[in-house]
Order: C-alpha cells, then structure tokens, then sequence
C-alpha cells in the first residue's frame, strides 16, 4: 500500500472513530457514577447503604433549592409571587412557600377518618394516660380555647367526634413533614422551597435556571416595599460556581500549555507540523478508545473518560521517540551516514523499544479495569486501548506521514541530543555518582513514606467559594431546613417492615430532639405509621373501659354539655377504618414525601428521616442503638470510606501493574539488571514522590494516586528506551533528546495543573510535573544498571 | 399549631363594613364601597351546642380596604387575627403563626366572600352567595347571605348582616348543626386613614405595592 493511502486509510479510521464516538458517547456530569453501586461494594447492608447513597445524591433532596427573600416586611408576600414564577417554569418541578399542606380538604378527607390509628408512637404507654381525668381536663380546656378562637365553626364541627384534638395533633405532625416546617422558622422572611427537573450537576440545565430565578426576582423587587434581598442555597449553584472556576483555570492553564509545547516543539523540529505530528497518535488513541467507550461504557462519566483519555497522553512517547530518531538518523554519532534514511526504516528500528513500553505501559493500566470501582475500571479500559492504538499508530501510520531523514541532521536539536548523551555517558562511567540520585530518592521514599497522609475526603477536591458555602448554610439554618447529607435509615425486607422500623426510629429521634442532639427530623411517620402500629393504637383505644362516660364527666366539668361526645365513643367501639398504606398517599399533596422517604432498594424497602440541626451525630447513633436495620447515615462519611477505598483498590492495583510489568520486563530482557534499569525510573520515581509528599506534610488523594499511574506508564517508557538504546551512542542521544522533550511536553501538559488553585487540578498537576521530571532525571543511571557504560 | 382549616374561618366571625344611607342593595354597597378605613369595638357571642353557655369575647375590629381585616381580641384572652389578602396571621400569647389560604377552597370562600363585603363589591358577592336585602326604618339595612358554594354550606347556611348607612351594626353567622355567633359592633367609625406606623402594628406587614 502506497504511502498516501496509509495517510488517508489512518485519518478515515480516525474520522470515522471520532465521529462514532460523537454521535454515540452518552456523557453524564453525575458523582453518582463513582459511588459502587451496591454490589460488591462490601457485605450486607453497607452494600445497600452505598446503593442508597448513590440514589440519594440524585435524589429530589440534591435536586432541591432554598431561596430566601428578606430585608422588608413585604418579604413573605414577595416570596411567594416569586414562588408563583417558578413553578410555571418547565424546569423547575415544583415551587411553594414554607408553610401549611396545600390540599387541607383532601388532608382531612384522608386523614380524619384514621385519627385514632394514627394517634400515638407507643400507644401502649400513651394512650392510656390521654383518659385520665387531669389529661382530660386539660384537654377539655384545649378545646374550649380552640372554640372561642377564630376556626370555631371547623372546630365545632369535628369536635363530636374528636374532643381528644386528635386531628389536630395529626396536621401538626403532617405541616412539620414539609420543608420549611421546623418549630421555628424565620418569621420575618419569606422562603421558596423549589425542585429542579435537572441533575444539579447538569450545568447546561442549571445555568439558565439559576440566571432566570435571579432575573425574576429582579422584576418583582420593584413591586414590593423595602429593600428586598435574595439569597439561596442549592447544589446546584455550588456545583455550577465550581465548574465555572474549574473551567476558568483550565482555560489559562491550557494557554501556558499550548505556547509552551509549541516553544519547544519548535526549537527541536524546527517546524509546527512535527507538533501536528507527534499529536496524532495520541488523538488516535482518543478517538479509538472514546469510540469503544461510546459502544461499551456508556453512559460514561465525564471525569472517567476526562482521567482515562488523559493517561492515553502518556502516548505522546511514542511519536516523539520516533520522530526524534528519525530526525538524528542522518548521523551515526559523529559520522554522517550519508544518505536520507527513510521514516520506515526508522521505525523497524525503535520498533522493539516502542513495543516494549507501549504494551508494558497498557499493562500497567489495564491491571485498573479489575477494580471494583465503577469510573476507575473504565478508566484502566480507556487507557491501556487508547495506548495501544496510540502505539499501533505510530508504528503503522506515522511513518507515512513523515519524510526521509535529512542527511544533514538540523544542528540544535543535534547538539542538545550529544550534550544530554555526553552527559549520561559520563555519570555512567562513575556509578557512585549515577547511584547518587536514585539514592537520595530511595532515602526520601523511606523516609516519607512512613509520614504519608491520605485525604480521602472528597469535598476536599473541590473549593467552593466560601462566600456561597457561607450563604447556603445561612439560608438552610433560616429556613429550617434539613441537612443535606444526613439521614437515619431503615432497611427491612419490605415496606411494611421499613415502616415498622420507621415508627421506632420516630420514636427515638424524639427523645434525642429534646436530649438535644438534633433540632428535629422530617419522616414519612408524620403521615403514615405501619399497619402494625395502626392497628395497635386502635386496640389500645378500644381497651380503654368507660371511654365515654370518662370524657363526658371531665368535659362537663369544663361546661360542655354531656353526651355531646357520643360518636367519638361510638367510633371507638366499631371496627375501624383499614389501615393506611403507602399506595394510599399516591395522588395526595403528600406524595412528594412518600417517594422521598419510602423508596425501594432491589428487593428490600428503605424509610429515610432527614434530619435537621444535628448537633451531636454520637449522640443520634446512641439513640439508635438496638434497632435493627436502622442505620445513621452520614454522606460525607460514607463518602470518604468510599474514596479511601478507592484510593486503595487503585493503589494496590498500581502495585500490581507494577509487577506485572517487571515480569513481561524480566521476560523481554533475561536479565535482572536490565529488567532493572527498565523499571528503576517508574518504581523509583512514584515511591520518591510519595515519600516527598509525605515529608512536606503533603495530603494525598485519590487524584494524585491516579497521576502517579500516569507518572509509571512514562517511567517504564523512559527505561525501556534507555536500557535499549543503552550500547548504541548515536541511538543513546537521540533517545535522551526525545525523552527531555517528552518530559518538558508532559510537565507543560500536566505539570502546570500545579498553578491551579483548585486541589484537584492541582494534585494531578504536582504529581504528574514532579514525578515525570524525576523519571528523566533518573533515567541516565539507567545506563550504569544496564550495563551501557562505554 | 392550629389548623388551617380553623384559622380561616375567622373570617365568619369578622364582621362587615359599615354603610352610608341605602335605600337599596346597590346603594348599601356604593356606600360600604366608600366607606374607607374602619375601627370599631365587637361583642361576640357564640351559641354553641356542644357548650352548656355561650363563649363570649370583646375586642376591636379594624378594616383598611380593599381586603385587610384584623380582630384584636382584648378579652377574656388577648390575641389578634390579622387576614392580608390569601394570608392570615394569628398572634397569641403562645406566639405568631402565618397561614397561607391560597390553595384551599374553603379558605378562599370564607376569605374572598367577607372581603367582597366589607369593599361593597356587588358583583362579587352575588356570585359568591345568593343575596336577599330588604331595607328598615331609619336608613337601616339588612342582608341575608346564602353560600352558593357547597362545600362552604357545610359549615356555614347563611350570614345575615345588618347595619345603617355605611356602619355595619350587627352579624350573625347560622352554622350547620345550629350553632350560632352574633357579634355586635359599637363605636363605629369610618373612612378612617390609618398612619403607616398605625397600620403596621395593627395588620402586620404592608401589602405589596400597587
């Protein structure tokens, strides 16, 4: 096949994977995706937890906003023109404003009916003491005050049949069900409670959103008195801010990035086009392994294909070792060789170096597609294809794109590739010296490593604005809202069962509100008990003796007339109505609470209480103890054992990608001292920059772990193009020029990630830039272990 | 907490704006339409049947146009209902509680039908309750108010409401089940502008801009 058609055959491919990949890859902007997703992610119930995390996250909680609007007396009724807004918007699911049940006919239509039912948590205990005589009087007097008071004629009505003021008790408990219900909001504000239809990492979705609720609130501040101010608190804003500042970074980063490479590219190919060049198998790479994800992985989270497609810049190598020999091929050290040497011959040349840290480098990241983790195995997948078609690339492909060697190499790139060779000649020649640095570093990795820090807390990958942070907190607090992040669940086989595990945890949870340990909690057990609890209050009812003979004497002691009461005696002596049940609530006003308090795991049935105000989380988990199945709940918490876990499964992978490599080294060379010197830059050089961490207090985090996976791939390279270039001094400089080229391309791609002031960035940035300079800098005593002293 | 469905029918014990002399239904209303402001004391009495006597509570009455009402109840306990538009506020010794009527029919009926009185607004009323007027001695005046809603009927059969010129004098609310609240207004005045200070403390908050 002639060279034209290889160029055109290559670029088809690599249109045609593009294009694929673009019509087909799903993306999803969701950290849900990196949360295990309930299987394999550990025994039993912490399996489950970890699936109800990740659905959780997704949730109508994450999808949730708090606006609040004060600064004026007028706030409350601005609140809720903005409110009205809102909800006529597609994108936002609901809105209203704190308050009362927005259906109380359709309240009373469900629930009057089963007030005895629902009466009481320990109907046992309580119900018994409502019928004695100071209780009844107590509540005789209630009642009296609730008929002198403005709702009279309601109360009027339902009194026969409810003098206890069961009902009452009930919508109490119901209007606390509903965001924005604590015991005591901020009276002199107003506050929107609203959920979006989108993702709140969903930036496209979220932006307009969150630029039309300022925009409405702008238009009505003029219609109310006052100085009206708006503040929120959502996921969403906090998520988009950091996106925003995230790309914002990256945009001046990439610019460093972009001149610097092309500085250099210039300076040593004397031309753009090799910087054209050298990215071509790279983006064939891309291209090959986003196609393959777009077929195989998809929906694929963005950071998954963002880290994976980053470690296929791994294979930015293999161009530059290719494509650097070619343009020193005109010389044999100091002789000229006197004719053009074709690109193909050059390539037959490195082929085996190529081949060697091409398939050990996708060893080394297809060993992360055994994680367990969703994200990291299709990352090691992503990586290790996008690497090998990289290096099928440059290997079939490049040459056709290349021209013959000049025979008169140009003379920068030829003085810098003999001075980096002199160099490494000369420090091989003396081992105690070529020993000196691979020294210092084994000293660091032992003296750091014991000092290592791992910071497994994911929130620390990212840095919200603190003025938002701020904000979110202060309106949450106002608005009484729940926490994010903080639930007690109870998992049973079935709803009934988790509604029965609900009632006990109702039950506690009140004792730690007034120990102090919470300010209170939202729970489906405010509008639905288990049958069982159901049926219980209504026996404990019956079971009282002279029911109504005892309310009528304490209720006419009060002035009310006797006998009024005899249908509540009357109802107490039927059967009753059947049971409330879940499906019952399906087409209510309170249906939203159900599908965000009862929901379905697999086979089992989990009830969510959302909590607010949590002071002490010991003192909750204290006040579980002895339920079974329940559980305190704490996302952060879960989150970071998650992250540790993760951090842990890709180390110990690393280490076995390691060996794994060492042996196809130990394999490919047959002996120890060159498989050595081959893995000497890659092994040496992530232990060196863990340990220097570790003595410069440095955290590390799951990111940097993932860059040092990178950091390996380029080190292994390194030494296999030394350890074969070893006894060739022509070969021996052109390879330690391309490797000083590479090394420069990585840290002007990666390293300056460094300047970021977002951590994430940042640690990828750091460990990548330092480990890949130690790699190069370590890789001239490569010579003195491999034998390659002249 | 008190219900919401309790809190808003206050509005059935409020009484109506007075009324300039009206020789008929469409002049009474002219006249309570231009009332303005009003301030005035109540008695009421409740005739209850589940109560061996009737509840009694004295108190002011206070009406700034077109839907603003406020009872400030002095005794035998003291407390204030406050109703601004699709909002009512209760105040007691136990604290304020805020309560949007917005979303409930029989909330908006008692709400909307009393406010259609008190700002003479005729074609309201006539579609909100069957009326029946007949005119007294002395510039007096009466109205009978059927609820043309069912759902409001169940609590309340009808209002009658009776008064002279533009000073509504006394109300009674029938209930269903034979209940009955008569409440009765003395010192009444009209076309009173209360000072903004003035009207903050007695209805709450001011209403949005026009």
């Amino acid at each position: 096949m002639s060279e034209s058609r290889v160029r055109a055959l290559a670029l088809a491919l690599v249109a045609a994977a593009g294009i694929f990949c673009g019509l087909r890859l799903e993306l999803t902007g969701s950290i849900t995706h990196f949360l295990p997703s309930g299987e394999g992610a550990g025994p039993g119930e912490v399996a489950e937890l970890a699936g109800l995390s990740r659905r959780l996250m997704e949730s109508e909680l994450s999808r949730s906003m708090v606006l609040r609007v004060s600064g004026a007396p007028s706030a409350p009724a601005a609140a809720r023109a903005l409110a009205d807004v809102l909800a006529a918007r597609e994108d936002v699911a609901w809105a209203e404003v704190d308050g009362t049940p927005s259906d109380p006919e359709a309240f009373y239509r469900l629930y009057f009916a089963r007030r005895i039912e629902l009466a009481s948590d320990a109907p046992e205990r309580e119900v018994p003491a409502l019928f004695e005589d100071a209780e009844l009087s107590a509540r005789a007097r209630a009642l009296r005050r609730r008929l002198a008071g403005p709702g009279s004629p309601l109360v009027a009505r339902s009194a026969p049949a409810d003098p206890l003021g069961l009902f009452e008790e009930l919508l109490e408990r119901a209007r606390l069900s509903r965001p924005g219900s604590g015991d005591a909001p901020d009276a002199a504000a107003g506050h929107v409670f609203l959920q979006t239809r989108a993702s709140p990492f969903d930036a496209e979705a979220q932006e307009p959103l969150l630029a039309a609720i300022e925009a409405a609130f702008a238009r009505l501040r003029p219609t109310y008195d006052g100085e009206l101010v708006l503040e929120a608190a959502g996921v969403n804003r906090i998520a988009l801010a950091s996106e925003k500042s995230i790309r914002r970074d990256v945009s001046f980063i990439s610019i460093v990035s972009v001149l610097g490479v092309a500085a250099l590219f210039f300076a040593v190919f004397r031309s753009p086009r090799a910087l054209g060049l050298a990215l071509l198998p790279p983006a064939a790479g891309v291209a090959v392994s986003a196609a393959v994800g777009a077929a195989a992985f998809s929906p694929v989270h963005g950071v998954t294909l963002a880290f994976g497609l980053a470690l296929v810049g791994v294979a930015i190598d293999y161009p530059i070792h290719l494509m650097n020999h070619h343009a020193l091929a005109g010389t044999r050290g100091s002789r000229p060789v006197g004719e053009r040497v074709s690109p193909r011959a050059t390539a037959a040349r490195v082929r085996p170096s190529l081949l060697m840290g091409g398939l050990t480098t996708a060893l080394g990241f297809g060993v992360l597609t055994l994680a367990d983790f969703p994200g990291v195995d299709a990352m090691g997948a992503f990586a290790s294809l996008g690497v090998i078609s990289a290096l099928a690339f440059t290997l079939l492909a490049l040459p056709a794109f290349l021209e013959a060697a000049p025979a008169d190499p140009p003379a920068f790139p030829l003085r810098a590739a003999r001075a980096l060779g002199g160099l490494a000649r000369r420090l091989a020649s003396r081992p105690v010296r070529a020993a000196l640095l691979p020294g210092l570093l084994l000293l660091v990795a032992a003296a750091g490593l014991p000092r290592l820090r791992w910071q497994d807390d994911p929130a620390y990958l990212t840095t919200p604005d603190p003025a938002l942070l701020a904000e979110d907190q202060r309106v949450r607090a106002a608005a009484a809202d729940v926490e994010p992040g903080r639930f007690v669940v109870a998992l049973a086989d079935d709803a009934e069962g988790a509604l029965r595990r609900n009632d006990r945890v109702a039950e506690r949870l009140r004792a730690a509100v007034a120990d102090g340990h919470l300010e209170g909690a939202r729970s489906l057990h405010a509008l639905l008990f288990s049958e069982d609890l159901q049926r219980r209050n209504r026996a404990a009812f019956r079971a009282v003796s002279d029911a109504g003979l005892r309310i009528d004497t304490a209720f006419a002691r009060e002035g009310f007339r006797p006998g009024a009461f005899a249908p509540f005696a009357d109802e107490l002596a039927a059967p009753g109505p059947a049971p409330l049940r879940p499906a019952d609530l399906v087409g209510t006003p309170f249906e939203r609470v159900l599908d965000a308090t009862l929901v379905t795991l697999g086979s089992r049935s989990a009830a969510i209480t959302y909590l607010r105000g949590v002071h002490s989380p010991e003192g909750i988990e204290a006040a579980l103890v002895g339920l079974e199945g329940v559980h305190y709940f704490d996302q952060a918490s879960l989150l970071r054992g998650i992250y540790r876990d993760y951090r842990r499964s890709t180390l110990q992978l690393v280490v076995f990608g390691g060996v794994l490599v060492f042996v196809a080294l130990l394999a490919r060379y047959r002996r120890g001292g060159a498989a050595l010197a081959a893995f000497l830059p890659s092994a040496l050089v992530a232990l060196a920059v863990l340990g220097l961490f570790g003595l410069c207090g440095v955290p590390v985090n799951l990111l940097a772990v993932v860059s040092l996976v990178l950091v390996m791939g380029m080190g292994v390279d390194y030494g296999v193009f030394m350890v074969d270039a070893a006894r060739d001094t022509a070969r021996l400089d052109a390879t330690l020029l391309g490797l000083a080229v590479s090394c420069l391309t990585t840290i002007f791609v990666f390293g300056t990630l460094a300047l970021s002031e977002h951590p994430a960035l940042r640690a990828i940035g750091a460990t990548t830039g330092l480990g890949i300079a130690l790699a190069f800098a370590v890789s001239p005593g490569v010579l003195a272990l491999a034998g390659g002293r002249r | 907490m008190r219900c919401i469905l309790v809190l808003l029918s206050a509005l059935l014990a409020a009484p109506a704006a007075p009324a300039d002399s009206a020789p008929d239904l469409e002049a009474v209303m002219a006249a309570l339409a231009g009332a303005g402001g009003v301030r005035a004391r109540y008695e009421e009495r409740k005739h209850l049947s589940l109560l061996t006597r009737p509840l009694e509570e004295e108190g002011r009455l206070y009406f700034a146009p077109p839907d603003r009402l406020a009872r400030h109840a002095e005794r035998p306990v003291p407390g204030r209902v406050m109703v601004r538009g699709d909002e009512v506020v209760i105040a007691d010794a136990t604290g304020e509680e805020r309560v949007s009527i917005a979303d409930s029919e029989i909330a908006r009926a008692f709400v909307e039908g009393l406010a259609v009185v008190l700002r003479g607004d005729l074609e309201a009323l006539r579609a909100r309750y069957e009326v029946a007027f007949s005119s007294t001695q002395e510039n007096g005046w009466k109205l009978r108010l059927v609820p043309r809603s069912r759902l409001l009927r169940r609590f309340v059969e009808a209002i009658a409401v009776s008064g002279r010129g533009a000073r509504v004098q006394r109300m009674e609310r029938f209930e269903a089940g034979g209940d009955r609240t008569v409440s009765e207004f003395h010192d009444v005045e009209v076309g009173v502008r209360f000072a903004p200070e003035e009207e903050r403390a007695l209805f709450g908050a001011p209403a949005p801009a026009p």
